[in-house]
């Protein structure tokens, strides 16, 4: 008897954490209760034109709804999947980006000087490249806030500091999103020729960009981990964006699911996209020479026979490689015309 | 205290500086005149100074196809700008209450967002634009580089308080505002007042030799 008692006593445990011994039972519980469970009834009521019987002079998605069940799974999701999820993911990638950097990237040396220099990116496109940079890590910032202000800056801040940056980062990131979304569409329109397949992109992937075999590799302006890069951007913000827009413009009688679906779709491409911008930051570091087509517009020669042969030949046999000389001249910084010459 | 200080004694000493400095700025201007030209004029001056006021609101012909996006954004900025400081409703409330002592209609909701959008991203691709042109990194001073930064987290930080629920938000933003008045009559945001000026200048002294601008 003892024995089945305890076998049985975490049956009686959950029932008893249900109803403390003690507390009185809300008289209202059951009629609560009963109105949850009818809500679907009701909703099906209404999907098939009849409009049940519930009435309200308030028109809109989901106001003869008095308790929406979903709105408690959809919080409790977010709390406990979401949110430790997308710190758990973003952390680790940070920490494995800064871990690489320190064991791998500080040792590669920089190409060797050549002397000459080609011009990989034009004002135009690295304008468009960092417009769309900033935009993403202000969308980035002020909406990781949104997603991790409350357990992570309310013990630091407290409550009404976070209530402020909650606010500001709410209409900064509203404010932005469509900026941003311009800036995609320009950014696509300026680069997706050069984004397409072309032979020997495999190539490069069967030997890792190089890490494998021996001898150069032919690849073009991008190899296929850019051109990966690009469609991820592209794809993964448009889809970001648009699911950005339906929740910024709730009045379009969108429902709760819909909602929660945007905004599902809205963190995890974001969370996504921020995590291939990490790595991305990374490479740009780490391969030395890199950046530079970014910032200055011009590359190393070397270090473009090295990552892109096929168009370091394209660009030299065109006879547009220049010098150094010619460069810091086309900047503004040293005059070609000798001192006295004409 | 800090709250007290931002929304009386500073933004009266603020404002004061602005409009003295800027109006002493306009003077001296006007005060030096034109250099003294015996020669005989081949047209009238003053035809040209206006033209070239508003012909120079376009880019030459010969510099469109470079200059268009430099134009474009400089144009979204520069009227985005102007529509938000006159016809945002904060705004024409704080002047009217604090400046005019009368009010006019302001945007709606909607076109102010609309605005601010296209005004902060005009702004941002423009400073962008800045750094990575080598002619215009070359050509900017750091007052150039400060004015714009200066402009920019104005007109954020106005966005960021846009639901006007938060004291601290208004207060960040008037601060900034503040700082912006101080600024302007001594660095190269002046040009908002002193355009006519210049440009009315080279058109007179260039008409009157015969040359069209």
């Amino acid at each position: 008897m003892l024995a089945l008692l305890w076998l049985t006593a975490p049956l009686f445990a959950a029932v008893s954490h249900d109803k403390p011994p003690g507390l009185v039972e809300n008289p209202g519980t059951d009629l609560w209760r009963e109105v949850r469970r009818r809500a679907p009834e009701l909703q099906a009521l209404q999907q098939a034109g009849k409009r049940g019987p519930v009435r309200t002079q308030v028109q809109g998605v989901d106001t003869t709804r008095l308790i929406n069940a979903r709105g408690e799974q959809w919080r409790l999701y977010r709390h406990r999947w979401l949110i430790p999820g997308s710190l758990w993911l973003l952390g680790g990638v940070a920490a494995l980006v800064v871990l690489l950097y320190l064991a791998v990237a500080l040792r590669l040396p920089p190409p060797r000087e050549s002397g000459r220099r080609l011009l990989r990116f034009e004002t135009y496109e690295r304008t468009l490249h960092w417009f769309m940079a900033a935009l993403f890590l202000f969308l980035g910032l002020t909406g990781l806030l949104l997603l991790w202000g409350r357990p992570l800056l309310i013990p630091l801040l407290g409550k009404p500091a976070f209530s402020a940056i909650a606010s500001a980062s709410k209409e900064g990131h509203n404010l932005m999103g469509p900026v941003f979304l311009v800036s995609l569409l320009l950014f696509f329109a300026r680069f997706w020729r050069r984004n397409l397949y072309q032979r020997g992109d495999f190539a490069w992937l069967a030997r890792l960009g190089g890490l494998l075999g021996r001898g150069p590799l032919r690849v073009g302006f991008f190899n296929l981990g850019e051109k990966v890069l690009f469609w991820l951007v592209v794809l993964v913000g448009l889809a970001i964006s648009l699911a950005g827009l339906v929740l910024l413009f709730p009045n379009f009688g969108q429902g709760r699911v819909v909602m929660e679906a945007a905004h599902l779709v809205h963190t995890l491409g974001a969370v996504l996209l921020l995590a291939v911008v990490l790595g991305h930051i990374y490479m740009a570091k780490a391969v030395k020479g890199t950046l530079e087509g970014m910032t200055g517009g011009y590359v190393e020669y070397n270090w473009a026979r090295e990552h892109h042969g096929a168009w370091a030949a394209d660009t030299e046999a065109a006879g547009r490689v220049l010098s150094v000389e010619e460069v810091e001249s086309r900047r503004g910084q040293r005059s070609l015309v000798k001192e006295g010459g004409t | 205290m800090i709250a007290w200080f931002i929304d009386g004694p500073f933004w009266y000493f603020s404002f004061t500086v602005f409009l003295v400095a800027s109006v002493w700025k306009l003077v001296a201007i006007i005060a030096r005149g034109r250099p003294r030209n015996l020669a005989k004029p081949r047209k009238t001056p003053g035809g040209g100074a206006l033209a070239t006021i508003f012909r120079r609101f376009v880019p030459y012909p010969e510099f469109r196809k470079a200059s268009r996006v430099q134009f474009r954004a400089g144009y979204l900025f520069h009227l985005g700008l102007l529509a938000l400081l006159f016809f945002a409703a904060p705004h024409v409330e704080f002047i009217s209450r604090r400046i005019t002592g009368f009010s006019w209609p302001a945007m709606p909701h909607w076109a102010f967002i609309f605005t601010g959008e296209l005004a902060l991203g005009g702004l941002l691709f423009l400073i962008v634009y800045r750094l990575m042109n080598p002619v215009t990194r070359y050509l900017s001073s750091w007052g150039d580089h400060f004015s714009s930064w200066l402009v920019f987290l104005v007109m954020l930080t106005g966005c960021l308080a846009l639901l006007r629920s938060h004291e601290s938000l208004r207060l960040v933003h008037l601060f900034l505002a503040e700082l912006l008045l101080l600024w302007f009559p001594f660095g190269s945001l002046v040009h908002a007042i002193t355009f006519p000026l210049s440009r009315g200048f080279t058109g007179a002294v260039y008409h009157r030799k015969g040359v069209n601008l």
